[in-house]
């Protein structure tokens, strides 16, 4: 018999354990050193008003959300904050390497789901943060540690599997 | 109530399948014990078809009801949605989809069972069976896992809408052709198999098999090209092919179809290559399914991705496994027991079509490599990465290039073998005129920039007088045009098509020009000769949306020639925002503009851009779907001879033994 022949066969094996192998990592959760570890710092408010805001966020649950206006996913997304923002929760977005009036244009157009938009043009706050390309969302526990990361947009699944858990886990103790 | 019935009618449609690949294995194993076999497999196919219809129906008329209380309706439904829209949403999404699916597969079995009276029926027995096996494999994956009459409580209120970008007439008939494409194959799948188990592997199999597979080439054909159309008008940013994990996946299957069509062709005429073709037609089939399971499963990361669950992937990859596999097990076992074949003479027809399958088969695994590398460095832990354009147009330009060149001379080469001389010398007249003519295109329109684009534009042109040359002479020694037989008709046209698209592709990658500019109304921007004078947008409403509507006048030399409205549409219940470009045509080129964003006081950012010859490459991707339409309307095929069965089971004597 020639072994030619099975050679189909073989490389059919390989790819269904390629495929399967393939699918096992599904989730495509990136894990992140800065779990557990004291939020890095933000870059400075513009003004006093913002800076209000954003000390009153500390102590609270709080998501920092790492966004700008040329990013398709970061629109995908953007019905699902501000829902959120609706319904309580605080949104601090960290405007990545975009030009000013863009971003304002876009929050113009779109609606604004952040409590306060933090400037980051050259990406160098986003680098301590360990972001990998926007749009991505850090969860902050009242201890200003991170508690989760988020690579790409915030969905369906990520608020009904991530995020409401552990805000449910957050406010549990304290009610 | 409806549902119900959905759900009834899918069950129903299971059951017959399982009495049909029953009463095939039956029927196959002792043909002479069933003389009823073919009127009783024929009915069950029609029943199948029935069922699988009447759920499709049921399906089509719960979107025309706004029937909110069916998951499926309502993801991808709304009120507003226009009728049209409603009824081809059916295939908007995975589920859907699945339906529409077996309603082909369906179709086609019936086809399959109704015109094919010359097959013996045991060879009738075992394609139905296979076929009845693969439907009931997706009847099977959509009740488990997709069953799209799935009810939920409490009702919305409202659908979520159909995806905006599948809110276009391209996107309507783009999926089904594709499907009937994908679906054909398995035709040629099931055939194959028939001949593995029968142990026929001969002319009269491929004579068989042929118009099936041609007919699924010429569909997928158009599917692809629609996709394509549609990504065109519709994305908004000129491209037409983007090398997307899901277009490789369409496209894959239908390089390994060229090659099959070609491959079929000596095995039909000449009786050789039988293990190579059989096993093209498994493979065709295979990178179908391999198609349907990558858009599924969210193993690799899309613009056209369904939404994704690991259950169903996991589904399809067994089936892939079990199917294919199978088939291929089949093979390995049938094909150690061929005799080795006779010579081919290096100068022939088969040696030029064996060339001809070796490049198709080397651009598919291009294709695939490329697609899937991504996944092989996942898999091993090395990060994410992707594989873009440049990689691809890398290698299909040296790859593509010589198949255009051997198009051409596939109708002088005789078969078995062939003298260098009169090929030459048939060759040297079109060859000449290609030339000439593409030098002077070349240098006369486009001032005589880039070799590449020369060589492209004068193969192009060779391969489309060397088909026509075919024809002349073919119409000059028989009777006149009317003497032409439709498979002559046929792969002339597909030639002249490829030819057409080559040098379409080749002048629009290399001389189209793209400007994004910001203007005010009044102001002008001059691309190509052409000025582009903005006159403002106005709000318009539409049945789902509101948009913004600009007016841009094109002139020539300052005559006006056109209007353009391009637009930005906000669909309102899925809030997307939506770019309707605008196209101006004519065969030597398309004026594309699309809207950007507004800029402050009445300035808008456009994107204006020239694309010549854009035209042809749709003209020539239809010419060789009709081209494969024609040719598998040849008589040869169809004529019902008891010879060719009697002659059948004489050669399955001679090959297995």
């Amino acid at each position: 018999m020639r072994a030619h022949i099975w050679i189909p066969l073989l490389a059919l094996g390989a790819l269904v354990v390629l495929l399967y192998a393939g699918m096992q990592d599904m989730d495509r959760a990136l894990p992140s050193p800065m779990i557990g570890k004291a939020a890095p710092s933000l870059p400075v408010p513009e003004n006093s008003e913002a800076a209000a805001v954003l000390n009153a966020a500390q102590g609270q649950p709080r998501l920092v959300n790492f966004w700008a206006s040329w990013c398709q996913p970061c629109l995908a997304e953007h019905p699902e904050l501000m829902a959120l923002a609706e319904r309580g929760v605080t949104i601090i977005g960290v405007n990545y390497k975009d030009e000013a009036s863009a971003a304002a244009r876009w929050l113009d157009r779109h609606g604004n789901p952040f409590a306060v938009v933090l400037r980051d043009p050259e990406g160098a706050f986003a680098i301590d943060w360990g972001v990998y390309g926007v749009p991505e969302t850090y969860l902050i526990g009242p201890d200003d540690t991170v508690l989760h990361k988020k690579v790409g947009p915030v969905d369906d699944a990520y608020l009904r599997d991530e995020l409401q858990p552990r805000l449910s886990a957050l406010k549990g103790p304290a009610s | 109530m409806l549902p119900a019935l959905g759900d009834m009618a899918l069950a129903g449609a299971t059951c017959v399948c399982v009495l049909q690949i029953l009463f095939a294995v039956q029927a196959a194993r002792a043909p002479e014990r069933y003389p009823a076999a073919p009127a009783l497999l024929n009915a069950m196919v029609s029943s199948h078809l029935l069922l699988i219809f009447v759920a499709y129906c049921a399906m089509s008329i719960l979107f025309v009801q706004d029937a909110f209380e069916v998951v499926f309706v309502a993801q991808n439904s709304h009120v507003e949605l226009p009728l049209a829209y409603k009824l081809s949403a059916v295939w908007g999404g995975h589920e859907g989809s699945l339906l529409l699916w077996m309603l082909m597969l369906a179709g086609w079995t019936w086809c399959v069972g109704r015109f094919s009276n010359n097959l013996p029926t045991s060879t009738r027995a075992i394609v139905l069976g296979v076929l009845g096996f693969v439907a009931i494999g997706f009847l099977t994956f959509t009740l488990w896992t997709s069953n799209p009459f799935d009810l939920q409580f409490p009702v919305p209120e409202s659908g979520r809408d159909l995806n905006p970008l599948l809110q276009d007439p391209g996107m309507v008939i783009h999926p089904p052709l594709l499907y009937m494409g994908y679906v054909g194959f398995a035709v040629a799948f099931a055939f194959a198999v028939a001949a593995l188990i029968e142990g026929r592997l001969d002319s009269t199999w491929a004579r068989w098999t042929r118009p099936w597979t041609t007919s699924a080439w010429a569909f997928l054909t158009a599917g692809i090209a629609l996709g394509s159309w549609w990504a065109y008008h519709e994305l908004g940013w000129g491209g037409w092919w983007f090398w997307d994990p899901v277009e490789n996946a369409s496209f894959m299957p239908w390089l390994v179809g060229t090659a099959l069509i070609h491959s079929l062709a000596v095995t039909d005429k000449r009786g050789v290559f039988k293990s190579w073709t059989v096993l093209l037609a498994i493979v065709a089939f295979g990178l179908s399914l391999l198609g349907t399971f990558l858009v599924r499963s969210g193993v690799l990361v899309s613009v056209h991705a369904f939404a994704s669950d690991p259950e169903r992937g996991l589904y399809i990859l067994a089936f892939l496994t079990v199917v294919v596999g199978g088939a291929l097990a089949l093979y390995a076992w049938r094909a150690s027991q061929l005799k080795p074949e006779t010579r081919v003479a290096i100068i022939s027809r088969e040696s030029a079509l064996l060339l001809n399958n070796v490049f198709l088969v080397v651009l598919a695994a291009v294709v695939f490599i490329g697609t899937l590398y991504p996944l092989v460095v996942d898999s091993l832990g090395l990060g994410s990465m992707s594989v873009g354009p440049p990689y691809f147009e890398a290698l299909f330009i040296p790859l593509g290039l010589p198949l255009v060149l051997l198009v051409g001379f596939s109708a002088t080469l005789a078969w078995k073998r062939s003298k260098t001389g009169p090929v030459l010398r048939a060759a040297a007249l079109p060859a000449a005129i290609a030339v000439v003519a593409g030098i002077a295109l070349w240098a006369g329109i486009y001032a005589a920039r880039g070799a590449m684009a020369l060589v492209g534009i004068v193969l192009g042109l060779w391969a489309i007088f060397a088909a026509l040359r075919d024809l002349w002479l073919r119409a000059r020694s028989g009777r006149g045009v009317g003497s032409i037989p439709s498979s002559l008709w046929g792969m002339s046209l597909g030639h002249l098509g490829l030819g057409m698209f080559v040098i379409a592709v080749t002048v629009v990658s290399s001389f189209d020009v793209e400007r994004d500019v910001r203007l005010a109304t009044g102001e002008v921007a001059d691309v190509e000769g052409y000025q582009f004078r903005f006159e403002g947008t106005r709000p318009v409403e539409g049945p789902n949306y509101i948009a913004e509507r600009a007016t841009v006048t094109v002139l020539e030399d300052g005559a006006p020639i056109t209007t353009l409205y391009p637009e930005k549409r906000r669909y309102r219940v899925q809030q997307d925002i939506m770019t309707q470009s605008a196209v101006s045509y004519n065969p030597m080129r398309d004026l594309y503009v699309s809207l950007g964003e507004p800029m402050g006081s009445d300035a808008w950012s456009l994107r204006l851009q020239y694309k010549p010859m854009m035209r042809l490459v749709w003209l020539g991707t239809a010419l060789m779907m009709l081209g494969g339409f024609i040719a598998a309307l040849d008589r040869r095929y169809w004529r019902a001879t008891r010879s060719a069965s009697a002659t059948a089971s004489g050669a399955t004597a001679q090959q297995v033994s």
